[in-house]
């Protein structure tokens, strides 16, 4: 069975990956001086996950083959989970293998979640990372897969929109509109839509919408737009003391944001990986 | 029917059971039988702070559990007519408080008196939780600086989803913002939040502001809620926060630890309550 993930894991306290290489002594000095050569940056990606029931049975291969042809392009290069919810008991199989055939059929098997200790052990010895449990978006059913188009093939990044979007397919956008101040602790979650919120938004508050969040009073708090992945999602708000802000996974926190947006009445968006905030009209 | 109204603030050592005192006091001597109960189990003062300690028999946990009736752990003030104090226990912990027997002991009290006030203890667990659960009122007590009002801030969103009224879908528990410990000079050098400041934090209307007065500590110290205490500013202004309370038009008269004659004169002696 296959579901889509909402992967939040690298939002928070991203460490700089593992230098394969180590400089010889002396060789690295003047690596305080020179200019940034890497940002740290959290994201969030949908990935699709693969849910083992039975991995061992010498179908498995065969019926995976089945599924991917009915969708090439959906699976093509598609980076994927491995979720061990239904198989944790049992002892693994051979990890290193098992992401060898699954690369045969072009996927690229870069995690597991939900497994035990003897499956987290396997996946570290396999090289594959560990994923929070995550939260699954809709059930993909057979008929709902893409089928293969041109503008699949161009889209280097394994991210197929239309399936991926957390609102169930026909459903129109429905903006969520709050008008009661929000409170320290209160989280708000539009689903699918926009939120719009008329009354003050507390310190310690959260908002979040897969689309935009409009705040027509002082935002206070965290502001998180475009959750699904949405890179065209906004922020605005007519006083911005935001703690943080954040669109489809880009974050920025307070002491980030540029003293002159401080109180002002502000929109937010992203523009080519990064936060950009204008005066509002 | 009594008014439930429960005292609390998230913060701890803001005032709460200063306040629930000089309100309990305050309603009772405008002919109101009023009962305070202390919910801090474990940690009790409200008896302390009402002069009564040394008159406690049986407590509200012994009510909850059956060990003994309400009318025998009811103490009865001896200054002011009409006002109950319902004490807690100190060996106990907050666990004690069952929700069916703190439901069973606010029905009666409901009952036989115009007002109950809780002294709810700080935090937003299980004893703060119990003492908000049954209000129809709450007053927040919160001091002007920002640690204080976003604790209050997390205590409003918990009264507005939390309580009883909220799970019925009832009118929501009507709440009020009382700012104590107020020193002007020290609003005045920018160390302290502005009245403003505070209530654009928190948008609720406005009780009262008590003033930080010495007449507090010897208030406790005496066992005596300091509402009575007349010569008290800080007394003054629980009397004008209840009488705004009761429903009067009182104007903020933002006094301090002034000697008087020096803010007699510039200050609203004018807009005194009238009847």
């Amino acid at each position: 069975m296959l579901a889509a993930v909402n992967s939040v894991g690298v939002n928070r306290g991203l460490s700089t990956p593992a230098t394969a290489i180590q400089p010889a002594a002396g060789e690295v000095d003047d690596v305080d001086d020179c200019p940034e050569l890497f940002q740290v940056r959290g994201h969030l990606y949908n990935l699709v996950t693969l849910r083992l029931i039975e991995p061992e049975d010498h179908r498995f291969f065969p019926q995976l083959q089945n599924a991917i042809a009915r969708a090439p392009e959906f699976f093509r290069h598609a980076p994927v989970v491995l979720d061990a919810t239904a198989v944790a008991g049992r002892p693994p199989p051979n990890m290193a293998e098992f992401a060898r055939r699954l690369r045969q059929q072009r996927l690229v098997p870069v995690g597991v979640q939900n497994g035990d200790e003897a499956w987290t052990q396997a996946a570290l010895n396999a090289g594959l990372g560990l994923f929070p449990p995550g939260r699954p978006a809709e059930m993909l059913r057979r008929q709902d897969m893409p089928q293969a188009g041109p503008q699949d093939a161009a889209r280097p990044v394994a991210q197929p929109e239309p399936a991926m979007q957390p609102a169930p397919a026909g459903e129109s956008r429905v903006a969520t509109v709050v008008t009661e101040p929000v409170r320290a602790g209160q989280q708000i979650h539009a689903r699918g839509g926009d939120l719009v919120v008329l009354a003050p938004v507390s310190p310690g508050a959260e908002l979040l919408a897969e689309g935009h969040v409009h705040v027509y009073s002082s935002l206070r708090g965290r502001a998180h737009a475009g959750i699904g992945g949405n890179h065209d999602a906004r922020i605005f708000c007519y006083s911005l003391h935001a703690q943080l802000v954040s669109i489809a996974g880009l974050y920025l926190v307070n002491a980030e944001i540029d003293e002159r947006w401080i109180g002002k009445r502000v929109q937010i968006r992203c523009v080519d990986e990064a936060i950009v905030m204008e005066a509002l009209p | 029917m009594a008014r439930v109204i429960v005292i609390t603030s998230g913060k701890g050592g803001v005032g709460k059971t200063t306040t629930a005192a000089a309100f309990a006091a305050g309603l009772a001597r405008e002919g109101n039988k009023t009962v305070v109960i202390d919910f801090d189990v474990g940690l009790r003062n409200l008896d302390l702070i009402m002069g009564c300690e040394r008159r406690v028999v049986f407590d509200f946990i012994d009510v909850i559990n059956g060990t003994a009736r309400l009318n025998q752990a009811l103490i009865r003030d001896k200054r002011v007519e009409g006002l109950y104090v319902l004490p807690t226990s100190q060996t106990r912990d907050k666990d004690a408080l069952k929700m069916e027997g703190v439901e069973q002991v606010m029905g009666e009290l409901r009952r036989d008196f115009d007002y109950v006030v809780c002294d709810s203890p700080a935090g937003i667990e299980h004893g703060a939780q119990a003492a908000m659960y049954f209000a129809d009122e709450a007053v927040v007590v919160t001091n002007p600086e920002v640690s204080s009002v976003r604790d209050s801030d997390r205590m409003i969103g918990l009264l507005t989803s939390k309580s009883r009224r909220a799970e019925r879908n009832e009118d929501p528990i009507k709440q009020h913002v009382l700012i104590t410990r107020y020193d002007l000079d020290r609003v005045n050098r920018g160390e302290m939040l502005k009245v403003e400041d505070v209530l654009e934090m928190l948008a609720l209307p406005l009780l009262g502001v008590i003033p930080e007065s010495r007449s507090v500590l010897q208030a406790s110290n005496t066992g005596t809620p300091v509402i009575l205490d007349e010569a008290s500013s800080a007394g003054q202004a629980y009397r004008d926060a209840v009488g705004r309370f009761l429903g009067e038009q009182l104007e903020y008269r933002i006094v301090g630890d002034q000697p008087k004659g020096l803010l007699d004169g510039l200050f609203n002696r004018l807009w005194r309550r009238s009847a």
